[in-house]
């Protein structure tokens, strides 16, 4: 007997996949890195789980994890440098903090994901491979116009999800 | 948005946007691998299933019992008629109910004529039904039974007494639980008293008891008494004697006449004085 059923472990593994894995993008670098952290780390929770071990905070014993195991991951790749510019980076934050943030960057991400396909192409192609306006145009074949005007829309889209977070969090 | 919240928006665009590759992050695929290794995918898709199942079991069910209730519900069709009032229905299968003052009668339309034709009543009430040898006839009263296939009859229910005259045809009389039904032919009448619980066959024809309907009186050699008796509930009146002959007998027929003509011609005939009250 599981202290938590299968069903219930689901809704909490789908609830906090996203934020986690944007944690653990903070310590590495790549998606697939992070992903496989937090997939360790949910099973770790759930042996746990399995042979009825309590725990109190599932949430925040994951971005325990998550944080831990990052910074193995990072620590035993070669660039030590990059690692240590993160963790300078979030010491002013508290770890509710990081969790909230986490939580935000996740809806950010599931934004661009929602995106309609042409404009998630040239936003990426501008804020992600740090295209010039100019260069996306020729490499698309359309007016830098049409750049400005589809970057404008899906930054409108992102902000508004992003307020939303905003007001969620401060009313 | 102001100015610093802009600049954290910013920041934090830059940070996932940089970060952001294409179909990653996905928490069901991500579930699904998970499931996967951990070997309880089966168990979730087995629990999903079986909701699934378990709700459109529990719909047909929830379906099923509306409708059958549905079906089973009865609606009811009744006819009332007041005192002193005569009303002609139709059943659906175009028998005629003819229906005597203060009776009632109720049918289940949803049922009437699938199996057999069921009627309930209280009163004087006479069928002509029509014939239908599949679908058999019942009137029901609170004592009796009366089945029929296809003929004419009356029904009086009076509390107590049931009584059953036959016109054409052949009836079946039942009453009470254990009697023996009795088969009833054209111009036999039965009755059925709560008290004595047998059923009382005459086979005298009693032609007035249906002269409400027919509007016409018949007496044949008929005492004086039995005269009076008809009269008084063929007018809905007490007439009383105020001679002191009651042996005579009257021969005479009727035809809906005013009580008034009818007091002076048998009057007249017998040499007697019959006189009429008002019924209280």
């Amino acid at each position: 007997m599981a202290a938590i059923s299968a069903g219930e472990f689901e809704c909490i593994f789908k609830e906090l996949y996203k934020p986690l894995c944007l944690f653990a993008l903070r310590f590495t670098e790549k998606t697939e890195d992070a992903e496989d952290v937090v997939q360790q780390a949910f099973a770790d929770v759930w042996d746990k789980n399995s042979h009825n071990v309590v725990i109190a905070n599932f949430k925040s014993y994951l971005y325990q994890a998550v944080r831990n195991r990052s910074l193995t991951l990072v620590a035993q790749s070669s660039d030590t440098l990059q690692a240590t510019e993160c963790i300078a980076d979030m010491e002013d934050l508290s770890e509710e903090e990081q969790i909230y943030q986490s939580e935000r960057d996740a809806r950010l991400w599931a934004a661009i994901d929602k995106l309609p396909a042409e404009r998630k192409k040239i936003f990426l192609l501008s804020k992600r491979d740090g295209l010039k306006y100019q260069e996306i145009a020729e490499e698309l074949h359309i007016s830098i116009k049409t750049v400005e005007n589809q970057i404008g829309k899906a930054l409108k889209t992102l902000r508004e999800t992003a307020v939303r977070i905003y007001c969620f969090f401060f009313s | 948005m102001n100015n610093e919240q802009d600049d954290r928006f910013e920041k934090r665009l830059r940070f996932v946007a940089r970060r952001y590759k294409e179909g990653s992050l996905d928490e069901d695929k991500a579930w699904e691998r998970f499931a996967a290794r951990q070997g309880i995918r089966r168990q979730v898709a087995f629990r999903r299933y079986w909701m699934v199942a378990a709700s459109v079991v529990l719909l047909l069910i929830g379906f099923g019992t509306f409708y059958m209730k549905d079906r089973n519900n009865p609606e009811w069709v009744s006819v009332v008629t007041a005192s002193g009032q005569l009303k002609d229905v139709y059943l659906p299968d175009s028998t005629l109910v003819s229906m005597a003052g203060n009776s009632t009668l109720r049918y289940d339309l949803k049922k009437y004529g699938k199996e057999r034709r069921v009627v309930e009543m209280t009163g004087k009430v006479f069928f002509q039904v029509k014939r239908n040898e599949a679908r058999p006839f019942s009137v029901h009263t609170a004592l009796t039974e009366v089945t029929v296939l296809g003929t004419s009859f009356q029904v009086n229910e009076q509390p107590g007494v049931t009584q059953v005259n036959v016109v054409t045809g052949k009836v079946r009389f039942a009453a009470g639980e254990a009697l023996e039904p009795a088969i009833l032919t054209a111009g036999m009448s039965a009755s059925y008293s709560d008290e004595k619980k047998e059923i009382n066959i005459g086979t005298e024809e009693k032609p007035n008891d249906l002269s409400w309907k027919t509007k016409q009186l018949r007496f044949n050699d008929t005492p004086l008494e039995k005269v009076i008796e008809d009269l008084g509930d063929y007018y809905h009146v007490k007439i009383t004697n105020k001679t002191g002959s009651p042996d005579s007998r009257l021969t005479a027929t009727f035809n809906d006449l005013p009580l008034d003509e009818v007091l002076m011609v048998i009057n007249q005939t017998l040499d007697i004085r019959l006189v009429s009250q008002a019924e209280k």
